[in-house]
């Protein structure tokens, strides 16, 4: 741009800068230039209002929002890197189809692109700055879908070069990509196509300008985002068993104390901050059986949990999710099922708790994976109520909710166990129920074969030290169920065990297949879906949800959500 | 009374057998698909590393992932013509996983490598085993395409080896147009209103429904109240309508679309007062486009929460009946 230069050019690279932009909408001369995100979260991406598809509006009480990409996807498949010694946010590429989960669309949409100058320049900066920043990559699908979450192959090509190598950064300074780089336009010849990942977060406003040697061409609206850390996307609560409170076969002359276990909001750093984007849904997911030790809640929190909250996000997912955690035991391998059972019926109090302090009118969600749907059993027992109740692969015997013989395992039939409700049991545990309870089975999960043998190797449970559970049908009702203690070399007493809980975490068999093992389960339960079948085909897989890579776990996420009744995005979107 | 000494036997062989419990979250170490470690299982299931005495076990086992692999392999059509270009993939067995973990090993998957021109091609590895998966676009497999060959010694080894004199064949054959099936998938159509027609489109993604007179099916669904009924419950329908084509129901024998028997249009009704009652219902339908093509479709309709319908299945762009 020199002073001599005048006309309808000068003018034309002027006006953006002179004017607002909805003032030069009807300018004819004037390249348009929008970007769009994904805002609403319905698999589109729609610039511009008056279509039957509803506009993506960022604005600033409604901001675009995404998550910094904070963990450390590093491995080829399965899962993630613990703990995190270098964020993929700090990494130059995406590190494998896992990182591709914390990438989201942007579009840069330009009319009448072809009649640009050849050396225009695509700049993206914050329009009054950011302490946000944006790595930039291209699209591997010039049509802008979102493939690269939804194919395998897409994924591949999306972490090869060139479009695995990053563009450059939108931060303090603005990035400049000079259109000529981009190669060929997407979009139908009518824009570009890119993937961001967030490296630091922050709120701002995003601009893209259109500029050629001679000054700029077009500038677009602003497109506020709030780009966060996932922590304060989602919702934590823990709870801790009391350290002065043993196992149970540690009290001998009396009754095992029964703790007052109370949730308490967990936020590792990063409180949970609701957002405009909440619908009236709320899940409440309860963890399984995770080690417990140092850190390792925070390992969970990280490597399942976000990786749940992030599928069910690219779902469509925008109601409240809070991961329920509570205090497991299992110092390494198996130690520690039966008394991680024992906690988990002592746990659900809490639940029914926290339940109830969700705000009337809700959509209240409930689900369990494994071991977690011993807790919200009991809790169902205790009265929760929840639009419905799903066990995922769930670690308690198909018989406390369905109590016809043929669901009796052939070899368990004359095992004598406590088994009816009376005895402490696990039989017609759940007599009824005002939650509606459905169940995801995998009758091939490799987990239950473990859980088989518990049942009938590790009950009655004898531990260490002369500690020992028995159940002596000839003895009186109500003295059956024992745990017997060493007084001395050749001798011993006992104390009566008469706490349901109790009896069924040590004493009580099985003799049903657990409920996320059975195909045939009625009885309380409404539906139930097979995971061993396609689309899912879980195998042998316990973890599947959120161990498996992204693409070959869209259809379960949308299994989950059609569950719920929640509105979700086609697989092919 | 003493506790039984069996039952500390017990205990250690239950840790190695409840191990796989242990998988409820993520582990770094943890690198291979479920699919795969299933697999491996399953082929090395009577493997005496089962048995192993840990102290030993480390010790042989990481023997068994340095075991030389050499596998030639071809790919032909069915009448023996070699195929170029064919994707081959390899994951190899070549670290140890978790030790109380079966299988004990886990994998990597290697680049792919394609076919020449005589349709060969070959692998160079060290590892335990490793799985080999061909693909040829456009064509479908006549043997199995994917295959795991075992090498370690002390394990059910895939003997004999393919060598170069002797490769392993993977044959296919041209995909004929009845497996040239197409998605369907709409995700959630979520209905605009009680008793408002929704039409849509089923082999285009258009997750708002199309413009009156453009779509493939319409479907109407109403709630109502029933003042017999618990708060809970209450009366709907929906009716499905696919203009200039029509649907019957799916029946398991079916592989391909009958010519007749297709209704235009036909409505579901739930009653509150009916015992069956429930707020979510699907049925399997073939259908016939109003272009004359088939499909099969399963609609989904869910009635509380977020109200809305869903079609998933598949249909067939050949025009053929062949719907398998």
């Amino acid at each position: 741009m020199t002073p001599t230069d005048s006309g309808p050019a000068t003018l034309r690279r002027f006006l953006p800068w002179l004017l607002p932009t909805a003032l030069l909408a009807g300018h004819a001369a004037a390249a348009d230039v929008r970007i769009g995100v994904d805002w609403n979260g319905d698999g589109l991406i729609q610039t511009l209002p008056g279509s039957r598809v509803p506009q993506d509006a960022p604005s600033d009480s409604q901001p675009f929002v995404f998550w910094v990409n904070h963990d450390q996807d590093d491995l080829e498949t399965g899962g993630e890197t613990w703990p995190i010694a270098r964020p993929d946010a700090n990494t130059p590429a995406p590190d494998s189809s896992r990182d591709l989960e914390d990438f989201t669309r942007l579009h840069v949409e330009i009319d009448d692109l072809g009649s640009l100058p050849g050396d225009a320049v695509l700049t993206l900066a914050w329009a009054s700055g950011s302490t946000a920043e944006l790595n930039l990559f291209r699209n591997e699908d010039p049509d802008c879908s979102r493939r690269y979450l939804l194919d395998a192959e897409a994924g591949r090509r999306q972490l090869s070069a060139p479009h695995g190598t990053p563009i450059g950064t939108v931060g303090a300074n603005a990035l400049k990509i000079p259109l000529q780089t981009l190669g060929e336009p997407g979009l139908d010849g009518a824009g570009y196509c890119f993937l961001l990942e967030v490296a630091s977060p922050g709120q701002g406003h995003l601009v893209a300008t259109i500029a050629d040697g001679e000054g700029v061409l077009a500038r677009s609206e602003p497109i506020a985002a709030e780009l966060r850390h996932i922590k304060s996307l989602y919702q934590r609560t823990t709870m801790t068993w009391p350290e002065e409170i043993l196992a149970p076969w540690a009290y001998t002359t009396e009754a095992p104390p029964v703790p007052d276990l109370q949730w308490s909001k967990d936020p590792q750093g990063h409180e949970f901050e609701p957002g405009w984007w909440e619908t009236e849904d709320h899940v409440v997911w309860v963890y399984g059986w995770l080690k417990s030790g140092e850190g390792l809640r925070e390992m969970a929190t990280t490597q399942a949990a976000e990786t749940i909250f992030k599928r069910l996000w690219h779902r469509g997912y925008r109601g409240r999710l809070t991961f329920f955690h509570w205090p497991t035991v299992k110092p390494r391998y198996a130690y520690g099922l039966l008394e991680s059972e024992y906690r988990a019926y002592k746990s659900a109090p809490a639940l029914v708790d926290f339940v109830s302090q969700i705000p009337k009118g809700k959509r209240i969600h409930v689900t369990a994976h494994s071991l977690g749907c011993v807790l919200v059993t009991e809790a169902i027992k205790l009265g929760l109520e929840a639009e419905e109740a799903l066990l995922q692969v769930g670690a308690i015997p198909a018989a406390a909710y369905d109590t016809r013989p043929v669901l009796t395992l052939p070899d368990m039939a004359d095992v004598v166990t406590p088994w009816l409700p009376e005895e402490g049991g696990y039989h017609g545990y759940i007599d009824e129920t005002p939650t509606p309870v459905y169940t995801m089975y995998n009758y091939a999960d490799v987990t239950f074969f473990g859980w088989n043998i518990a049942q009938k190797q590790m009950k009655p449970t004898a531990k260490r030290g002369g500690y020992r559970y028995a159940w002596e049908p000839d003895a009186p009702q109500g003295e059956r169920a024992r745990l017997y203690y060493k007084t001395g070399w050749f001798s011993s007493k006992y104390r009566l065990v008469d706490d349901p809980h109790e009896i069924m975490a040590f004493i009580a068999k099985a003799k049903t297949h657990a409920i996320g093992a059975e195909t045939r389960v009625q009885g309380h339960v409404r539906r139930v879906f097979d995971l061993a079948r396609k689309p899912h085909d879980f195998h042998t897989g316990h973890v599947v949800g959120w161990t498996r890579p992204v693409h070959e776990t869209t259809a379960f996420y949308n299994l989950l959500l059609d569950v719920w009744n929640i509105a979700y995005v086609s697989e092919l979107l | 009374m003493s506790a039984n000494c069996s039952d500390w036997l017990k205990a250690g062989l239950l840790c190695a057998a409840l191990a796989v419990l242990g998988s409820c979250v993520t582990r770094a170490e943890q690198v291979a698909s479920q699919s795969d470690m299933s697999w491996f299982a399953r082929t090395v299931s009577n493997s005496p590393l089962a048995d192993a005495d840990p102290d030993d076990f480390y010790e042989d086992a990481s023997k068994m992932v340095r075991t030389d692999i050499e596998f030639h392999g071809v790919v032909l059509s069915e009448e023996g013509n070699p195929l170029k270009g064919a994707r081959v993939r390899t994951s190899v067995f070549d670290r140890l996983a978790d030790p109380f973990e079966f299988p004990f090993f886990a994998f990597a998957a290697r680049e792919p490598v394609f076919t020449g021109d005589d349709g060969r091609f070959s692998v160079r590895e060290r590892g335990a085993g490793m799985y080999v998966t061909v693909e040829v676009p456009g064509w479908a497999p006549v043997t199995a395409p994917r295959k795991l060959y075992v090498y370690a010694e002390g394990l059910n080894q895939t003997l004999p080896f393919p060598t170069r004199e002797a490769p392993e064949e993977f044959r296919f054959e041209r995909r004929p147009p009845e497996e040239e099936l197409r998605p369907i998938q709409t995700g959630a159509l979520r209905l605009p209103e009680d008793g408002v027609p929704l039409e849509v489109s089923l082999r285009q993604v258009a997750p708002y429904g199309v413009e009156p007179g453009t779509g493939e099916a319409i479907i109407t669904c109403e709630r109502t109240a029933d003042d017999a009924a618990p708060d809970d419950l209450f009366d709907w329908w929906c009716e499905l309508t696919v203009p200039g084509g029509g649907f019957q129901p799916f029946r398991i024998d079916m592989d391909q679309a009958p010519e007749e028997g297709y209704v235009e249009s036909s409505r579901l009704e739930y009653r509150a007062a009916d015992p069956r009652w429930d707020d979510r219902a699907e049925r399997s339908l073939i259908i016939r486009f109003a272009d004359g093509m088939y499909g099969f479709i399963e609609v989904s309709m869910r009635m509380d929460g977020d109200f809305y319908v869903a079609f998933s299945g598949h249909w067939n762009p050949t025009g053929s009946t062949w719907l398998d």
